[in-house]
């Protein structure tokens, strides 16, 4: 599998012509940042919902790694002919940086904006690399405050960042934002087992978010405290302005601190 | 760029992990029943058993369930056998099978003519599906016209086939 090392990232990613593009381990100036992260399905719907739901499984064979100002990417396209194409990039910055997009280009089996898309992002963060994550979000006073059990909250303060999973101990934070249009919810989870798998695909038959589908099957409030934090980003999507993009972005604190690249 | 860490499973390693799950007591048991392996592949994402390890999820027709099998190929051992709680994506084996069920319906066939199938299958939830493994087909026989037949996986037949006005809810 390939690994790369660049802009102060060592990141290890898998895919396959039978599955997404996958991260595995992600380290930042030599410190892990994430455990695993994947985008494992597009949830689709048409209004009125008459006729279920499908999902699109993201499969490429082909990805495409890409130097960029102040860090690189990698990019993924989940081309399916004249109906619809995905575009998956993962971003990286050498300040550490870090967000998984997927372009939405359409333009589906209908173009009056009758349906919409669903994608669930998961990222099994790692932050102090011992199991004894913290999940905060920021209150409408703009306070970080615990988040005791498992839960879902919605996205209110871009562009500043609404959630952050932290370790007291060495004082590192990663903190994730929506991004605007998205309707972004986030879902932090206790990791486990089975919550694991659903980086293969698995789905439920209703909305990502909902009750009785992914990720909220996994939630039976269990602590995310002093834990293996996962967070589960959704986002939300109308077909009535497409192309469009959707995807978390993240940034780090107190990881060590790396001088910028020199100009050329 | 160096190379390490995880690999995709090789044929060869593909071939090896779905020997140690058929060789296990109660995984076996099923997949000698009218089941099938969906999913085969490396499992970074596992934070408990050690590294290396993959995944085999089996779909089970006769009872419409998922067993999740975590695989440590190394030690030839099945560590864990789970029932999962929501059915995976569709294998390539089942698009081929749907599409291949979707072929032989007459609706189908006056759809289609003698032009091309296209199939485009997709894990599908119909209204009143119940627990079956069901798959849409976008049958898509040049770049505009299409159909969709639906097929219960679990039953191995067509039970539907809906016009695009159907599918896409614009048919009032």
């Amino acid at each position: 599998m390939p690994t790369i090392e660049e802009s102060n990232w060592k990141v290890e990613y898998l895919h396959s012509a039978s599955t997404s593009l996958r991260l595995a381990a992600c380290e930042y100036a030599g410190v892990k940042v994430i455990h695993a992260a994947a985008v494992p399905f597009v949830y689709v719907n048409y209004a009125g919902n008459t006729s279920g739901p499908f999902t699109d499984e993201l499969q490429s064979s082909n990805v495409h790694k890409r130097s960029i100002m102040f860090g690189f990417d990698l990019k993924a396209t989940y081309d399916f002919g004249d109906d619809y194409q995905y575009d998956h990039i993962w971003r990286f910055h050498e300040d550490g940086q870090f967000g998984s997009t997927i372009v939405v280009q359409g333009p589906g089996e209908e173009i009056k904006g009758r349906h919409e898309y669903h994608l669930p992002f998961r990222f099994d963060l790692d932050v102090s690399g011992r199991g004894g994550d913290s999940f905060q979000k920021r209150s409408a006073s703009g306070r970080w405050t615990n988040v005791a059990k498992e839960s879902r909250s919605s996205a209110r303060h871009a562009p500043d960042f609404d959630w952050r999973v932290l370790d007291r101990s060495s004082g590192r934070r990663i903190e994730l934002r929506a991004r605007p249009g998205d309707a972004g919810e986030a879902w932090a989870l206790r990791y486990k087992q089975s919550e694991s798998w659903a980086s293969f695909g698995s789905a439920g038959s209703g909305v990502p978010g909902q009750p009785g589908s992914v990720p909220a099957i996994y939630a039976d409030r269990q602590s995310v405290q002093d834990t293996n934090v996962v967070v589960w980003y959704i986002a939300h999507l109308s077909s009535v302005a497409l192309p469009a993009a959707c995807g978390p972005w993240f940034k780090l604190s107190g990881y060590p601190s790396v001088p910028p690249s020199a100009p050329m | 760029m160096a190379t390490g860490g995880p690999k995709p499973l090789s044929k060869a390693g593909r071939a090896k992990v779905l020997k140690v799950a058929r060789e296990h007591s109660a995984l076996g048991r099923v997949l000698k029943g009218r089941a099938r392996p969906v999913v085969v592949a490396s499992y970074p994402e596992a934070r408990e058993g050690g590294e290396g390890q993959a995944l085999v999820a089996v779909y089970d027709y006769d009872r419409d369930r998922t067993f999740v099998a975590t695989v440590d190929p190394g030690r030839e051992r099945v560590l864990s056998v789970d029932e999962a709680p929501v059915p995976f994506q569709l294998s390539e084996e089942e698009r081929e099978e749907a599409a291949a069920l979707a072929a032989t319906d007459e609706r189908v066939k006056r759809f289609l003519g003698r032009r091309p199938m296209n199939p485009l299958t997709r894990l599908y939830f119909p209204p009143d599906g119940g627990p079956h493994r069901h798959a849409v087909v976008f049958l898509r026989p040049n770049r505009s016209e299409r159909a969709y037949a639906v097929v219960d996986l679990s039953d191995g037949r067509v039970v539907d086939v809906l016009s695009r006005e159907r599918f896409t809810g614009e048919e009032t």
